[in-house]
């Protein structure tokens, strides 16, 4: 099937519109996507800068309150009772230390003081419950310290017998050692940090979308917002913050301080998809290389809520766009479409012989314009040539019929005449006459004067023959000096002798031409039908042997033909 | 185009659940690169979980009556109560062929002590190692021939004890002469006390051979218990340590480690794949190789080496002896124990 160059042009622009509109929503899209993704990463890492500064502050905290217990602990026999009310201080403001401890070197790290937080209640323990702690590592690492130094142990669960509300929490110790006279450190103040405590308290000033992520200097998660997957180390299994952020494993190698990882993109590991910020933080007090690697997370779903409904708007307005678009394709293509149909519309009434020029759209002043002036001069250009043939036809056809001297009917126009004259007046019974004109002395005149004033001479004549008869009367040249005229209808043979008078009376006055005066005489010879013939041929041969006769007469004069049976 | 758009919009079709095997081991008995070679041969995945001491693995074994692990690995002597209490299945060795590639000594449950009961084979044999002791030639002059110098004062802050309640009391039942595995009412005060004074004599109590590397690297360490033996001393040796290793004249404990199936698994089939799997040559080999661990189906079973070597037995009362460790380990003087 062909298809009008209306609905391709409608097509291809519709198609491009909605490709437009579709490209313009999509990357508004993509654009507010993006920038979404941008804004809630920035959020994320400074969120998170400022939860692990806080964290870092707490732990930072907890190392200054445990050199400030240690510095209360340096007297040689510390005041007991004033131990144990700074430590029940310390747990009172502190929501996040479970233990406030001194413990002596010798014997084996007993503890001296111990306060522990029971629930609500702040307990102080006392002998015999107070506990031999020197086989613990943070004891022996803690006493191995310069002064001043602060020991901070690895993070894990607190499983000591007795230990409280400690007890199964994820537990950070602090611990800084309180030398003696002879050098040497004889005790330890030593503060137990509930980390999920601190946590809970630092992750109140976050969105309550973020989810926090703890891991320890090889990854392993301390804290993950799927709990199961936290202190696997502690259950025979491993959950590693690489496992599920590989970007991670950077920092966990120490080649970068912090990360955005978009789990939507590459390698899937988490479900749901997240937006997650991770940074490595090294407290200082403390006289080790620990680190912790602390993330915040966001659901890709959360980030992305406003960019859903901007979405669906966008998909509104592409719709709505793209029927608009639509409708407008269809409106250009006719604006383009309907002159071109006028102007062919115009060029078929053309070919068709209708007036030209009608209806094209000459005022515009755009290409269809121009098209319609050209389409418009092209038809004067065809129709002048068209004239111009028909002219020519017109003449030539004049010319075939007529005599070019004189513009008199030529013999063959004539004999067409007399002919149809011939079978008019049978068939209506009436009479016609035919009169052979000879000029009289022509020769001689050519001769002497030459062609031109005899072709002069010939003209008149052909002028006082056509001035001398009827309108419906033929007057035609036959050859040279030879003129005919047909009187048709004619009453009877006195009318023709009448006009046959009437017309050697026109003959009377000479020719005044270039200041001669030329005689013009003509000899006539007359037949009449039905009398002296029933054929053209046959009347015509009767009229010029009548002339002849005429001309053996003295010329000037008419002769009437004989009848056959005058012979 | 307004596909396009839509393309990206579409969420991503959630993975299909697949079967999971949930093991239970100890350190170095399945490589990451051999359990992956599994779950691709099966197509399944494999949870396998890592368990340091025995009272932790009856902790996690008994906490769901096994129904939350389909195969484990337990000593001979543990597996006595996991079979009381149900928790063991019996095992074919008919259905698992990968038996007959195993020295003739472990095809044979009359020969190794508490493999069997009433008839029915409950284990099959994986590992084995013997519990010396582990001494820093740069720290001890002579090579140590007794238990006794983990309580030997010059060695103090420089022992590395097991974190475990049943050997170190069988360790100190041997120390004193007494049975390791049956301790009468009128020894447990005097084990305690000996435990205690352990506890005052060490650096710490280490649960992963890890632990001993990384304290090796810190602290200065004169003695080890090696409870993980032959794979231990590998271990040190490797990370550079100049360390001897001895059998105490009272004797080395020793363990033999068997995979059992859960009474409780909906997996059996795949347990017993499991199984078979692990005696394949390229799998138990790598205890060997890698691990300094001795396999089943290579090398000459030591037997007991004239009373050398003492193969763990159940113990008399495994939870007395886990609940005083747990308050010896935590700090509770003489005084306060019983």
């Amino acid at each position: 099937m062909k298809v009008g160059m209306a609905p391709r042009l409608a097509l291809i622009l519709a198609l491009l519109a909605v490709l437009a509109s579709g490209l313009t929503g999509y990357y508004a899209y993509a654009t507010s996507r993006r920038l979404l993704l941008d804004s809630a990463e920035k959020s994320l890492m400074t969120a998170t800068q400022v939860l692990g500064e806080r964290f870092l502050a707490a732990l930072g905290g907890a190392a200054k309150d445990a050199r400030l217990f240690a510095s209360l602990a340096r007297a040689p026999e510390p005041d007991a009772a004033m131990l144990t009310e700074a430590a029940c201080a310390l747990l009172e403001t502190h929501p996040e230390y479970f233990q406030v401890r001194l413990i002596d070197a010798r014997p084996h790290g007993l503890e001296r003081i111990r306060v522990d937080r029971d629930g609500a209640r702040i307990t102080r323990v006392s002998a015999p419950d107070l506990q031999e702690k020197g086989h613990k590592l943070y004891v022996s690492q803690a006493l191995r310290l310069a002064p001043e130094q602060v020991y901070l142990s690895k993070v894990f669960i607190n499983r000591e017998a007795g230990a409280h509300s400690g007890f199964e929490r994820p537990t950070v110790i602090v611990a800084v050692p309180v030398s003696g006279r002879q050098g040497g450190n004889e005790r330890l103040a030593v503060i137990n940090v509930d980390l999920e405590t601190l946590f809970d308290t630092l992750r109140r000033e976050l969105p309550p979308a973020y989810r926090i992520y703890l891991a320890n200097e090889w990854g392993d998660f301390l804290i993950h917002p799927d709990a199961s997957k936290t202190f696997g180390f502690e259950r025979g299994q491993r959950f590693l913050i690489q496992e599920g952020f590989p970007a991670a494993a950077a920092i966990v190698a120490g080649e970068l301080e912090r990360v955005v990882v978009n789990t939507s993109q590459g390698k899937q590991t988490l479900r749901p998809e997240v937006v997650a910020a991770l940074a490595r933080f090294q407290p200082t007090e403390f006289a080790s290389q620990r680190f912790f690697i602390l993330g915040l997370s966001e659901s890709l779903d959360e980030v992305l809520r406003d960019n859903r409904e901007l979405r669906e708007h966008i998909l509104r307005i592409v719709l709505v766009f793209s029927v608009l678009a639509l409708f407008l394709a269809w409106l250009a293509s006719r604006a383009v479409t309907r002159p071109l149909a006028d102007i062919l519309g115009v060029v078929r009434g053309f070919s068709r012989g209708e007036q030209q020029g009608k209806g094209l759209p000459l005022a515009r002043r755009d290409e269809i314009g121009q098209l319609a002036r050209g389409v418009r001069d092209m038809q004067t250009q065809i129709q002048q040539q068209l004239d111009t043939l028909e002219s020519n036809r017109q003449a030539m056809a004049y010319l075939a019929h007529h005599d070019a001297l004189t513009g008199l009917p030529n013999r063959l126009t004539f004999l067409d005449r007399l002919q149809v004259a011939l079978a008019q007046a049978r068939r209506q019974g009436h009479q016609l006459a035919v009169l052979f004109v000879d000029l009289d002395r022509f020769k001689e005149i050519n001769d002497h004067h030459g062609h031109q004033v005899g072709d002069r001479l010939l003209q008149e004549v052909a002028h006082r023959l056509q001035g001398g008869v009827r309108e419906s009367d033929t007057a035609a040249r036959l050859s040279g000096d030879e003129f005919v005229v047909m009187l048709d209808p004619v009453q009877g043979r006195e009318e023709v002798l009448r006009v046959a008078d009437k017309l050697l009376q026109r003959f009377q006055a000479p020719l005044t031409l270039d200041g001669l005066s030329l005689p013009v005489r003509v000899s006539i010879g007359i037949s009449l039908f039905p009398e002296h013939g029933s054929t053209a041929q046959a009347l015509l041969e009767a009229a010029d042997a009548a002339m002849y006769v005429s001309k053996a007469a003295g010329r000037n004069a008419w002769t009437l033909a004989r009848l056959d049976s005058d012979d | 185009m307004l596909f396009l758009l839509l393309l990206g919009l579409v969420p991503s079709l959630s993975v299909q659940a697949e079967e999971v095997l949930r093991v239970l081991a100890w350190p170095g008995y399945a490589d990451q690169d051999l359990v992956e070679a599994f779950e691709q041969r099966h197509r399944v995945r494999v949870q396998l979980s890592i368990v340091d001491s025995d009272d932790a693995l009856w902790q996690r074994m008994g906490a769901g009556q096994g129904r939350d692990f389909d195969v484990f690995a337990v000593n001979t002597a543990e597996l006595q109560r996991y079979i009381d209490e149900g928790i063991a299945a019996p095992v074919d060795f008919g259905r698992l062929p990968g038996t007959r590639k195993q020295l003739p000594v472990f095809r044979n449950p009359a020969a190794i002590p508490g493999l069997s009961r009433a008839g029915l084979v409950y284990g099959v044999p994986y590992t084995y190692a013997h519990m010396g002791l582990i001494y820093n030639r740069k720290l001890v002059q002579e090579a140590p021939d007794s238990i006794a110098a983990l309580w030997d004062p010059r060695y103090q802050g420089q022992v590395l004890a097991f974190d475990g309640s049943s050997h170190n009391f069988s360790l100190a039942a041997m120390r004193l002469g007494l049975h390791p595995f049956r301790l009468r009412d009128r020894d447990w005060k005097p084990l305690v006390l000996q435990l205690v004074a352990l506890r005052r004599n060490v650096l710490a109590f280490y649960s992963q051979p890890e632990e001993v590397v990384e304290l090796f690297r810190t602290n200065p360490v004169a003695l080890v218990f090696a409870n993980y033996g032959g794979q231990q001393v590998r271990a040190l040796r490797q990370a550079g340590a100049d360390i001897g290793y001895v059998i105490p004249r009272e004797g080395a404990l020793a363990w033999l480690d068997c995979w059992v199936i859960s009474s409780k698994t909906r997996r059996r089939e795949l347990a017993e794949a499991w199984i078979d799997y692990m005696l394949e040559p390229q799998v138990s080999r790598r205890l060997s190789s890698h691990h300094g661990l001795a396999n089943t189906l290579q090398g000459e079973w030591p037997g007991t080496e004239g009373g050398r070597i003492v193969w763990l037995e159940p113990v008399e009362d495994s939870e007395r002896r886990g609940k005083l460790w747990e308050r010896v380990i935590s700090g509770d003087r003489p005084e306060r124990l019983p």
